[in-house]
C-alpha cells in the first residue's frame, strides 16, 4: 500500500482533499522496523505522527529494569491507524512505548512542524485535522471509560497472613509496604488478600505469592524492606527470593 | 453581555483578533446555577460549549442518578476555564458530567452550532480555536486516566 492510499483511509486525515493529502505526504518519511524494535519510548518528546502502513505496532507500559513484554500491551495499532496524538497535547511526551509486533512493520512518520506549516498555509485543513484528532481523543475517552468500569483480572495474587501472631510480628507494616510498591508500579493485575495464620507462628510475618496460577511461594520472617525486595525481584522480575522462603 | 476583555483572557480564544472575538461574543449567553445543581450529564447530546464566568464547576464521572459525589470528581474548574469540548467533536456526547461546586456559578454558554458556523465562515479562526480545544480534550483524557489509575490503587487497598 502506498502512503497516499493509506492517508485517504486514516481517521485523522478524514475529509482532506487530494492536494491536502499530497501536502501532508511531502513531509512524511517511510521507515521499516523489525519485530521487537522500539519506535519510541514512554517519556520521550512527542514530535511526530506515526502512521502504520504495514504490520502491527504494540503500545506498552515498560517496567523499570525489566525487558519489554507482550503482556504489558495496552493497544495494538494496525495498517491505516496512527499513533502519537500526544504530539498536540501538553506536555508533548509519549505516554507509552511503541514496539514493532510483526516480523516487519512499515511506518510513515510525519513531523509536527511540517503539519503545522501546512495548517498555517491552509487553515481549513488545520481545522479539519484538529477536529479529527479531538474526535480520536473522544473515542479513547469512551474506550477508557468502558475499561475502567470493568475490574481488571488479577494475574498475581499476594496473600499476607494476618493472624494475631502475624500482626504482632509486623504484618501490617509489611502490608503497607506492599501497597506502596503496588501503587508506585501502576500494575493493575495484582490482587492483595489478607488471610489467617498458616501455622508457622515463629516464622511470622508470612506472605504467599502466586503468579498466573503457578506454584505458590511462601516467604517467612517478612519486614517492609524484604517485602519491597520481593516485590521488585519476584513479582516484577520473576526471580524467586530463595533466601526468604519458608522452611517447613 | 460578556466583554471582549473577558473573552480574550479565555485560553481557547486567546489567539483571536477583536473582530473574531466580537463574532464569538455574539454566540454567548449566560446562565446561573446553584451549588450541586447539574449543568449537564455524561452521555447527553451537547448543545453548548461552556466557560466558567464566576464560581467553580466540578467535572465528574458520575452515576446516572445525577448526584455530584465528591469521590467522582475528575477536576474542578474556576473562572475563565472552558468545558464541554465534546460539543464540538464527533460523536457529540458529553464525556463527563458538570455540576456547580460553589455557592453559585455563573457560566457562559456558547451554542455549538453558532460556533461551528463561525468556523465555516472563517477557517483561520476555526483552526486557532480547535487547536486549543484539542489541548483541552487531551488534558481531560489525561486527568481521567490519572483518576482511573488512582481508583485502581484504592481498590487494591480496600480489598484487604
Amino acid at each position: 500500500m502506498s502512503g497516499l492510499d493509506v492517508l485517504e483511509k486514516v481517521e485523522i486525515f478524514k475529509g482532506l482533499n487530494h492536494d491536502q493529502l499530497n501536502a501532508v505526504k511531502k513531509g512524511g518519511r517511510e521507515k521499516e522496523y523489525l519485530l521487537g524494535d522500539r519506535l519510541f519510548a514512554e517519556g520521550e518528546d512527542a514530535d511526530r505522527i506515526w502512521l502504520v502502513l504495514e504490520g502491527q505496532v504494540d503500545l506498552r507500559f515498560d517496567l523499570p529494569g525489566r525487558p519489554t513484554s507482550e503482556e504489558n500491551t495496552i493497544f495494538s495499532i494496525t495498517a491505516a491507524q496512527t499513533l502519537g496524538w500526544s504530539t498536540f497535547v501538553p506536555p508533548f511526551k509519549y505516554a507509552l512505548s511503541a514496539y514493532s509486533a510483526t516480523k516487519s512493520c512499515k511506518i510513515l512518520q510525519i513531523n509536527k512542524d511540517h503539519l503545522l506549516e501546512c495548517f498555517e498555509k491552509d487553515p481549513r485543513m488545520g481545522l479539519m485535522f484538529m477536529t479529527n484528532v479531538a474526535g480520536i481523543a473522544s473515542m479513547h475517552f469512551d474506550q477508557l471509560q468502558e475499561s475502567a468500569a470493568v475490574r481488571p483480572v488479577a494475574k498475581v495474587k499476594i496473600s499476607v497472613h494476618m493472624g494475631t501472631c502475624g500482626i504482632a510480628a509486623g504484618a501490617r507494616q509489611v502490608m503497607s509496604a506492599l501497597v506502596e510498591e503496588i501503587s508506585r508500579s501502576d500494575r493493575q493485575d495484582i490482587e492483595v488478600v489478607s488471610s489467617g495464620c498458616i501455622g508457622h507462628c515463629k516464622n511470622e510475618p508470612n506472605i504467599t505469592v502466586e503468579i498466573s496460577g503457578g506454584e505458590p511461594v511462601t516467604y517467612q520472617k517478612m519486614n517492609p524492606d524484604k517485602m519491597r525486595q520481593i516485590f521488585k525481584k519476584h513479582i516484577l522480575g520473576a526471580e524467586v527470593q530463595k533466601d526468604y522462603i519458608l522452611n517447613d | 453581555m460578556i466583554s471582549l476583555d473577558f473573552l480574550e483572557k479565555v485560553d481557547t480564544f486567546s489567539d483571536l483578533d477583536d473582530d473574531q472575538l466580537t463574532a464569538v461574543q455574539g454566540c454567548c449567553e449566560v446562565a446561573e446555577f446553584k451549588r450541586v445543581e447539574q449543568i449537564f450529564a455524561i452521555g447527553e447530546t451537547p448543545e453548548y460549549f461552556w466557560i466558567v464566568r464566576e464560581g467553580q464547576v466540578n467535572l465528574s464521572w458520575d452515576l446516572p442518578d445525577g448526584l455530584a459525589l465528591p469521590d467522582n470528581t475528575i477536576t474542578t474548574l474556576s473562572e475563565g476555564m472552558p468545558f464541554g469540548w465534546s460539543s464540538l467533536v464527533p460523536p457529540y456526547k458529553y464525556r463527563l458530567s458538570a455540576h456547580c461546586a460553589s455557592r453559585s456559578c455563573k457560566v457562559i454558554m456558547i451554542k455549538n452550532g453558532c460556533l461551528t458556523q463561525l468556523f465555516k465562515d472563517d477557517a483561520e479562526m476555526g483552526y486557532k480555536v480547535m487547536s486549543k480545544i484539542m489541548i483541552v480534550a487531551g488534558q481531560r483524557f489525561h486527568q481521567f486516566q490519572d483518576e482511573v489509575a488512582r481508583r485502581r490503587g484504592h481498590d487494591i487497598i480496600n480489598r484487604w
